[in-house]
């Protein structure tokens, strides 16, 4: 499903799908790294992050790969990627607009 | 003593408080206000459905309480549980007819579940494909209702198939008697109350739904309605009274001997003017429109032991009568004209015939092709007798006996 069918990510979104670049996470880890990364601007609250998830499984952004008890672990797949590529570009071009404007 | 004060607090603890649900179950703010409202008076909720909740006195003041409405897991995965107890919140039960999760926390630092207001409306997506459903199951269900309660009565007896269609034109008073027997008007009446309220829970959700998944946070509700608490409230009152208006209803229609009838009717006897054995039935109706109505089914037989309900009998005669009084007069002649319908034979033509007779409103006599059976209809001032013979004699020879039922 492309962007203009689903949507643009919200920031939520974006940063979840951006903990699973390069690597598999837990649900629990995804909380820190955005925290960390967003300087504590982006708060996850645990509804969040759990319907988020269930949401990126769902549209086949994410498959899980290992549960270990309460654990489960995550990891992004192809369609995830492009997702994440896709949302990025559209941000890029958001920002080269605003700055065109700003220039100007 | 200090024992005893223990003791008698840990016993005001388990007891528990009754209380009818206020507001409705899809008023997600709504409810969670009001569970909070509770704890801040010491209440905590021990179940909480649709009608009526159970509380007991452990709540806490300050209490947060949230609604996870549920996904398809009877309860929450493990993964939900270990995240939400990290952020405080701790799981309590399913709700409101497994539709929620209950979630709570006394920590006041405890982050709230959703820090977006868009991945809140994300979680009610399953939740409202389930109530749009569900109200357009209940916009459909008057409709099979009254095919059911209201059409599916008014089949002929012998019809051949699609007859009674074409009938239904002339079977339209009936059904208007049928709608206002007292079960099935409640029956009616208590549909069309469902829909509106499904409609109005689903329009509630929706707005929510709707203002969520556009980032905005979810319209002021009105929170304690107090039309919700009173229909819950009088649901069980009214459950009640169906149940004894069902029986009722049961008790009234079932047919009982002739023998044991003591309301007018013509008997067989007078027209056949024989001492001949009869036996036969009688049914009891009842409609709002109509609080007269019965039917007699007599047979006259040539032996004692052929009268006899239940033993296999070739009867001389018989006769079949309905009487009504109609509380609207003008629907006398439609309602006629229907029971005549419904007892002719469908196989047969019938040859018809209107009689002016002084006193009464209208006189219609028929006989079938084969002169096997005759129908007569009589009616006056809301009163209307239908008759359908099959015997030797002639129902235009015994008219004054046949309108003794309408004067």
């Amino acid at each position: 499903m492309g962007i203009k069918e689903r949507g643009a990510l919200t920031e939520p979104m974006f940063y979840i799908l951006m903990a699973f670049w390069g690597q598999e996470r837990c649900g629990t880890e995804i909380t820190e790294f955005v925290a960390r990364k967003t300087g504590g601007r982006v708060r996850l609250g645990p509804g969040t992050l759990y319907t988020l998830l269930a949401k990126f499984q769902e549209e086949q952004f994410l498959e899980e790969t290992n549960v270990d008890g309460r654990r489960r672990t995550y990891r992004l797949t192809d369609k995830g990627r492009a997702a994440f590529r896709e949302e990025l570009e559209r941000l890029r071009t958001c920002v080269a607009d605003g700055e065109e404007v700003i220039s100007s | 003593m200090k024992e005893e004060r223990s003791l008698s607090l840990e016993a005001e603890k388990d007891w528990e408080e009754y209380k009818f649900t206020p507001i409705s179950p899809y008023d997600i703010p709504g409810l969670e206000h009001w569970l909070e409202e509770l704890a801040n008076q010491g209440l905590f909720p021990v179940h909480l459905g649709m009608i009526h909740c159970r509380f007991n006195h452990t709540g806490v003041p300050g209490t947060r309480f949230r609604l996870e409405p549920i996904d398809q897991a009877a309860k929450p995965t493990p993964e939900q549980l270990e995240m939400y107890a990290q952020a405080g919140w701790t799981y309590v039960m399913p709700v409101v007819r497994q539709s929620y999760f209950l979630f709570y926390t006394t920590d006041p630092e405890a982050p709230e579940l959703y820090s977006d207001w868009a991945s809140r409306g994300m979680s009610l997506d399953r939740l409202t494909r389930q109530v749009r459903r569900l109200h357009i199951f209940w916009l459909c269900y008057p409709l099979i209702l009254f095919v059911l309660n209201f059409l599916m009565p008014l089949v002929p007896h012998s019809s051949r198939p699609g007859s009674w269609l074409a009938s239904l034109p002339t079977q339209m008073p009936m059904l208007l008697l049928h709608m206002f027997m007292p079960i099935k008007f409640l029956l009616l009446l208590t549909t069309l109350y469902v829909v509106l309220r499904t409609w109005y829970n689903h329009r509630v959700l929706v707005k929510i739904h709707r203002n969520l998944k556009n980032g905005l946070p979810p319209p002021p509700t009105r929170g304690y309605n107090r039309w919700v608490w009173l229909d819950n409230a009088s649901t069980i009152p009214l459950l009640i009274f169906t149940c004894l208006l069902g029986i009722w209803t049961f008790k009234i229609k079932v047919g009982r001997e002739l023998k044991e009838f003591t309301q007018p009717y013509v008997p067989l006897a007078q027209i056949e003017q024989t001492q001949a054995y009869s036996g036969g039935w009688f049914f009891r109706e009842f409609s709002l429109l109509a609080p007269v109505w019965y039917q007699v089914e007599e047979s006259v037989y040539a032996s004692a032991h052929e009268a006899v309900p239940g033993e296999a009998g070739y009867p001389i005669a018989r006769m079949n009568m309905t009487r009504l009084r109609l509380l609207i007069p003008p629907l006398a002649r439609g309602v006629a004209e229907a029971e005549m319908a419904r007892l002719r034979v469908d196989e047969l033509s019938y040859d018809y015939e209107e009689l002016e007779v002084p006193g009464l409103d209208f006189a219609l006599l028929a006989r079938d092709e084969t002169g096997a059976s005759q129908l007569a209809t009589l009616g006056r001032d809301g009163w209307v007798a239908v008759f359908r013979y099959s015997g030797g004699e002639e129902l235009s020879g015994h008219l004054e006996l046949l309108a003794s039922m309408v004067c």
